[in-house]
């Protein structure tokens, strides 16, 4: 498994949790683990972008990694 | 007959042929009368009132003046909506005031219009700025519109080029408790699926004083009881992070998977649902 993988996993494994934390915000009636769940789900799609710039960075860097 | 009865029942019938005769001359604002329909309307109520209190000792001749009154402005109005002529004759024509920004002075003079009685029109209409009035036109009804310069109008999602997706009026369906059987109807709703809608949110009907639902078949109710606090509809904002949620699961099994068909299969189906997902966005989210 090459690190171009291993960075795609993450990205999908991120976005899989961001939008539960999202579905749970949407759900919930509680005020307080709405907002809690809000922050998490913001947090995590800062963490995704930074990711998808990493992922960016090692195709241009070693282009045979690339998914097809 | 003792006079007080005659004035009553000279009231009674002048209340009533009165408000049949207003309701013929049709649906319009008062405050939109051009100056000739106010002293129409005017000499109707006068008239009226004169015949009533018996100031016109014969009912025959004042209501032969209050037909007339009613009648001519009818007949008018039909042959407005038939000839431009006749509807410029009757109404006027509307006066330009500024025109490219320029105040056109010599229509100003026309209208018997002062300057500052424009700047005060127009600050009505939220331009302050004179620098930022593109076109102003003096409508017969003495109202002032406003066109502002492009750059001064406000933004619409047109200028952001961003799409948003089309609403259509909300329905009221409950009032004061009670279902709106016409308005549920004309969404293609029944009482079903309110009572469905209503048992979701944890709510008893009557405890609902206004329900209204929006184009989308979100429903938002306000109730009696204000300390209940009630969730707001979501039901599109859900749909769309479930959508999420499946295509960063197809994107992970993609990768997982070692099994190459399995795979292709993975993969495309992350893609279609990507592509599906940047069609949504604009009618999901916001």
């Amino acid at each position: 498994m090459t690190v171009g993988t291993q960075v795609q996993q993450a990205i999908a494994g991120v976005q899989s949790a961001a939008a539960t934390m999202k579905t749970f915000a949407l759900e919930t009636q509680d005020q307080n683990a709405k907002k809690d769940f809000q922050q998490i789900s913001k947090d995590l799609e800062n963490a995704l972008q930074t990711l998808q710039k990493r992922q960016k960075y090692i195709e241009s860097q070693e282009p045979q990694f690339k998914q097809q | 007959m003792k006079e007080w009865i005659e004035i009553l029942l000279r009231s009674f019938g002048l209340f009533f042929l009165t408000f049949l005769f207003i309701r013929v001359m049709g649906k319009k604002h008062l405050a939109k009368l051009t100056a000739f329909q106010f002293v129409n309307y005017t000499v109707i109520g006068i008239i009226a009132a004169l015949i009533s209190v018996k100031v016109v000792n014969s009912v025959r001749l004042g209501v032969v003046a209050l037909v007339v009154w009613i009648l001519l402005p009818v007949v008018f109005e039909f042959l407005a909506i038939k000839s431009k002529v006749i509807h410029d004759f009757i109404y006027g024509r509307e006066t330009v005031l500024i025109k490219k920004g320029k105040v056109m002075e010599e229509n100003l003079k026309l209208a018997k219009l002062t300057g500052e009685e424009l700047i005060r029109e127009l600050r009505s209409k939220n331009a302050f700025s004179l620098a930022d009035v593109e076109f102003a036109v003096l409508e017969t009804t003495g109202e002032i519109n406003v066109t502002l310069k492009s750059n001064k109008q406000p933004v619409t999602p047109y200028d952001l080029e961003s799409k948003v997706a089309p609403k259509a009026e909300p329905q009221t369906i409950i009032l004061d408790g009670n279902i709106l059987h016409d308005s549920l109807n004309n969404l293609g709703l029944n009482e079903g699926w309110l009572k469905t809608q209503l048992k979701g949110m944890g709510v008893d009907l009557t405890n609902v004083y206004i329900g209204q639902v929006d184009s989308s078949g979100d429903l938002y109710v306000d109730l009696f009881d204000d300390m209940i606090q009630m969730p707001q509809p979501s039901v599109k904002e859900m749909l769309y992070a479930s959508l999420e949620k499946s295509q960063s699961d197809f994107t992970k099994y993609a990768l997982e998977t070692q099994d190459e068909k399995a795979k292709k299969m993975y993969a495309k189906h992350a893609e279609e649902l990507e592509n599906l997902m940047k069609k949504l966005q604009s009618y999901l989210l916001h």
